[in-house]
C-alpha cells in the first residue's frame, strides 16, 4: 500500500513540475506567436487594402471576414475564400470591398482548374476588371466582365465568387439586403432578367401572378442552335412546375440551362 | 456520407500512413518479416487506433479546450495512449486468453508507434468531429494494415532472392517500400 | 568506459538511424531538404540531451515500476517546449517539420536512451551519450536530406549549383525517394561497417 502511494506521489510530482514549466514557457511564446500571426495577416491583407493600418477578424453568422481599419475607422471589408463552382471544383477568391460596397481588389486564393486552360483566371490584369464593381452591377461574364476563351467555366466561377462576396459583405456590414429568391414578396407583373449562357447574354421576361410564376418568355439569346433548343424547351417549363429557379440542367446544354436559370433568378430577386 | 467516404478513402490510399505520411515505420520494418506477425500487429493497431481516436478527441474538446490547456496536448495524448494500451492489454488477458496469445506481444510496441499519436493529432488539426475522427482512425488503421501485409508478403519472397549481402534485411525492405510508395502515389489523382 | 567513447559511439558504431534503425519516421518524413534534416536533427538532439540529463539526475528517485510513464512525461515536456519555442522563433522551420515535432515524443531513440543508458549511468556519461547519439541522428538526417535535395532539386542547403539543363529526379522529392534513398544509405553503411570491421 505504501508502495502505491509513493509511486503516485512521485508520478504526480513529475507531472506537476512538467505542467508548471510548460505553462511558464507557454506564457513566453504565445505573445510572440500571436504577434507574428497578426503581422503575416496584415502583410497578406495589406496587399488588398494598402491604406489600412490594421486588420481585425470578424465572425458574422459563422462566416469569417476581416475589417480593414485606418486610425480606428473602418475603411474596407475583406472576405477570404469566397467560392464559385469551377470546372475542377470550387474556385476560391479573396475579395476586398470598400465602404461604398465596391470591389477594390480580387485575388484568386486557390483553385483546382485545368493547368494551362483554367489557370488563366490568376491573371492580375483580368482580375483588375472586377475593381469598382458593386452590388448594383451584374458582375457577370460577357456582360461587364470579359470572358477568356477556353476558360469560360473558370471565369464564371470567379465572377460568381466575387458577386457572392460583394453581396455577403453588403449584407453583413453595409446594410444592403442580399438578393433573395422570395416569390411571396413579388408583386404581380412582368419582370426582365439577364443571365449568361454559352454564347452571351440570355434575356427573359418572367410573368408573376398571385405569387406564382405563370409564364417565362425568352426575349433574346445567342446560343448555339442544336443545343439551345433542348434547354429552351425544358428549363422554363421545369421552373414553372417547380416554382423555383433551381431545377436540373439539360445535359448537352448545361451552359444555356444555367443562363436561363440565372436570368429568371435575376428577374425575380433583384 | 460522401465526406466520410472521402476521409476513409483518403486515409487508406492517398495519405497512406506508412507510405505517404511516414508514420509507424518502426513496426513497419520490425514486424514485417512474416505475413502472420504483420497481420497480428495490424489487428492490434486497428483496435488501439479506434479507441484512441475517441478518447483523445473527448480529452481535447472537454478538457484541454475547455480549460485553455492546448499546450499540454502532446503530454496528455501520449499518456492516454500509453495507459490505454496497458489497459487494453490487461483487459484482453483477462477476457480472452486466446486473443491475448495473438495480439499480446504487439501491444506494448504500439505505445511508441507514432501512427497512433500522429492520427490523434491529425484529427485535431483537421478539426474533425467525433464521427469523422473515428472514420479517419479506421481508414488510417486499414491503410497501415494494407502496407504492413503487402510489405511482409514482398519480404518473404525477398528472403529467397540472391542479393548482395550489404542490401540484405532493412536496406532492401526500404527500397521495396519505396517502390510500393510509388504505386500508392498513383492514387493521388483520384480525389 | 570513457566519456569520449560514449560520445563517439553514437556517430558511427551505434548510429541510431544507420545502425540501430531507431526513429525512422522523422528520418523519412522531413528529409526533403538538408536544412529540414538539420533542423529536425538539432530539435531531437536537444530533447534527447535534456531528457538524458533529467532522467539521469532522477534515476534514484524514480520508482522502477512507473519509470516508463515518468520518462514519457519528461520527454513530452521537452518536446512541447521545443514545439512552442520553434513556433515562436523559427516559424518557417516549424511549418516545414509540422506534425513531426510533436511526434519526437514517440521517437524510440529517445525513450530507448532514457531506458537503456541514462537511467543507469551518472550525469557526465549521460550527457556525453545524449550528445553523441543526437549528433549521429543529425548526421544521418543531413546525409539523407542532402542526398534527396541534390538529386531531387539540384541544390544543397537551398543553394542551386546544377546547370539549367539538369533535370532533377522528381522521385527523390517524393515519399518514395525517402524510402529508396534510405535503403541505399543503409547498404552503404553496411559496406562501411564491413570495411571498418565493426561487426
Amino acid at each position: 500500500m505504501g508502495d502505491i502511494i509513493r509511486l503516485s506521489v512521485v508520478l504526480a510530482l513529475i507531472c506537476m513540475v512538467a505542467a508548471g514549466s510548460l505553462a511558464y514557457i507557454e506564457g513566453i511564446t504565445t505573445p510572440v506567436i500571436q504577434q507574428r500571426e497578426a503581422e503575416i495577416l496584415a502583410e497578406r491583407l495589406g496587399q488588398y487594402v494598402p491604406d489600412a493600418d490594421s486588420f481585425e477578424p470578424v465572425d458574422v453568422d459563422g462566416k469569417e471576414f476581416f475589417k480593414a481599419l485606418k486610425g480606428g475607422q473602418e475603411i474596407a471589408y475583406i472576405m477570404p475564400d469566397s467560392r464559385g463552382p469551377g470546372y475542377g471544383g470550387d474556385v476560391r477568391v479573396n475579395v476586398a470591398v470598400d465602404t461604398d460596397g465596391n470591389v477594390i481588389a480580387a485575388e484568386v486564393a486557390g483553385h483546382t482548374e485545368t493547368p494551362g486552360l483554367g489557370d488563366v483566371i490568376e491573371d492580375p490584369d483580368w482580375l483588375a476588371q472586377f475593381e469598382g464593381k458593386g452590388v448594383n452591377d451584374p458582375i457577370a461574364i460577357g456582360t461587364d466582365i470579359d470572358n477568356i476563351s477556353g476558360a469560360t467555366v473558370s471565369c464564371r466561377a470567379v465572377a460568381t465568387a466575387v458577386r457572392n462576396a460583394v453581396e455577403e459583405i453588403g449584407a453583413a456590414f453595409l446594410g444592403i439586403a442580399m438578393a433573395e429568391w422570395d416569390l411571396d414578396a413579388v408583386e404581380d407583373g412582368t419582370y426582365t432578367g439577364t443571365g449568361t449562357g454559352f454564347g452571351g447574354d440570355i434575356v427573359v421576361e418572367v410573368t408573376v401572378s398571385g405569387n406564382q410564376i405563370t409564364d417565362i418568355t425568352i426575349v433574346e439569346h445567342s446560343e448555339s442552335p442544336g443545343f439551345w433548343e433542348n434547354a429552351e424547351d425544358a428549363i422554363p417549363d421545369a421552373i414553372i412546375d417547380a416554382q423555383h429557379y433551381d431545377v436540373d440542367d439539360v445535359s448537352g446544354a448545361t451552359m444555356s440551362s444555367i443562363g436561363i436559370k440565372d436570368a429568371v433568378f435575376d428577374a425575380i430577386a433583384r | 456520407m460522401g465526406e466520410y467516404f472521402a476521409i476513409l478513402f483518403g486515409a487508406i490510399f492517398i495519405y497512406n500512413f506508412v507510405l505517404t505520411r511516414f508514420l509507424g515505420i518502426c513496426p513497419f520494418l520490425g514486424v514485417t518479416k512474416r505475413v502472420e506477425t504483420s497481420v497480428g500487429m495490424s489487428a492490434a493497431v486497428v483496435f488501439v487506433m479506434v479507441m484512441a481516436s475517441i478518447i483523445t478527441w473527448l480529452i481535447q474538446i472537454y478538457i484541454l479546450e475547455e480549460f485553455g490547456l492546448q499546450y499540454l496536448r502532446t503530454i496528455a495524448f501520449i499518456l492516454v495512449i500509453a495507459s490505454l494500451v496497458q489497459f487494453v492489454e490487461m483487459a484482453i488477458q483477462k477476457l480472452s486468453p486466446a486473443l491475448y496469445e495473438g495480439l499480446g506481444v504487439f501491444l506494448p510496441l504500439i505505445t511508441t508507434n507514432c501512427a497512433v499519436l500522429g492520427m490523434a493529432i491529425l484529427n485535431i488539426q483537421e478539426q474533425y468531429n467525433i464521427l469523422q475522427s473515428i472514420v479517419h482512425a479506421i481508414g488510417a488503421a486499414i491503410g497501415f494494415a494494407i502496407a504492413m501485409v503487402v510489405l511482409a508478403g514482398i519480404r518473404e519472397r525477398l528472403e529467397l532472392a540472391t542479393l548482395s549481402r550489404y542490401y540484405k534485411g532493412a536496406s532492401v525492405a526500404l527500397i521495396a517500400a519505396g517502390i510500393l510508395s510509388v504505386a500508392f502515389q498513383g492514387f493521388a489523382g483520384m480525389m | 568506459m570513457s566519456i569520449t567513447k560514449e560520445f563517439s559511439k553514437g556517430i558511427i558504431k551505434e548510429n541510431p538511424v544507420l545502425r540501430l534503425l531507431l526513429g525512422l519516421c522523422p528520418v523519412l518524413g522531413v528529409t526533403t531538404t538538408a536544412m529540414n534534416g538539420l533542423g529536425m536533427g538539432l530539435a531531437s538532439t536537444f530533447v534527447l540531451l535534456c531528457s538524458n540529463i533529467v532522467v539521469s539526475l532522477l534515476r534514484s528517485v524514480i520508482p522502477k515500476k512507473v519509470r516508463i510513464p515518468c520518462f514519457i512525461v519528461v520527454i513530452a515536456t521537452f518536446v512541447t517546449i521545443v514545439d512552442m519555442s520553434m513556433n515562436a522563433f523559427l516559424p518557417d522551420l516549424h511549418a516545414n517539420l509540422g506534425l513531426f515535432i510533436p511526434l519526437i515524443v514517440v521517437n524510440c531513440m529517445i525513450l530507448g536512451r532514457a531506458e537503456a543508458f541514462a537511467s543507469k549511468n551518472s550525469l557526465p556519461y549521460s550527457i556525453s551519450d545524449g550528445i553523441g547519439m543526437g549528433v549521429g541522428f543529425t548526421v544521418a538526417l543531413v546525409l539523407l536530406g542532402g542526398m534527396r535535395e541534390i538529386l531531387g532539386a539540384g541544390a544543397i542547403f537551398d543553394y542551386s549549383f546544377t546547370p539549367e539543363a539538369f533535370e532533377p529526379f522528381a522521385v527523390f522529392a517524393s515519399p518514395a525517394g525517402a524510402f529508396i534513398g534510405l535503403g541505399f544509405l543503409l547498404a552503404g553503411m553496411n559496406l562501411l561497417s564491413k570495411k571498418l570491421k565493426l561487426d
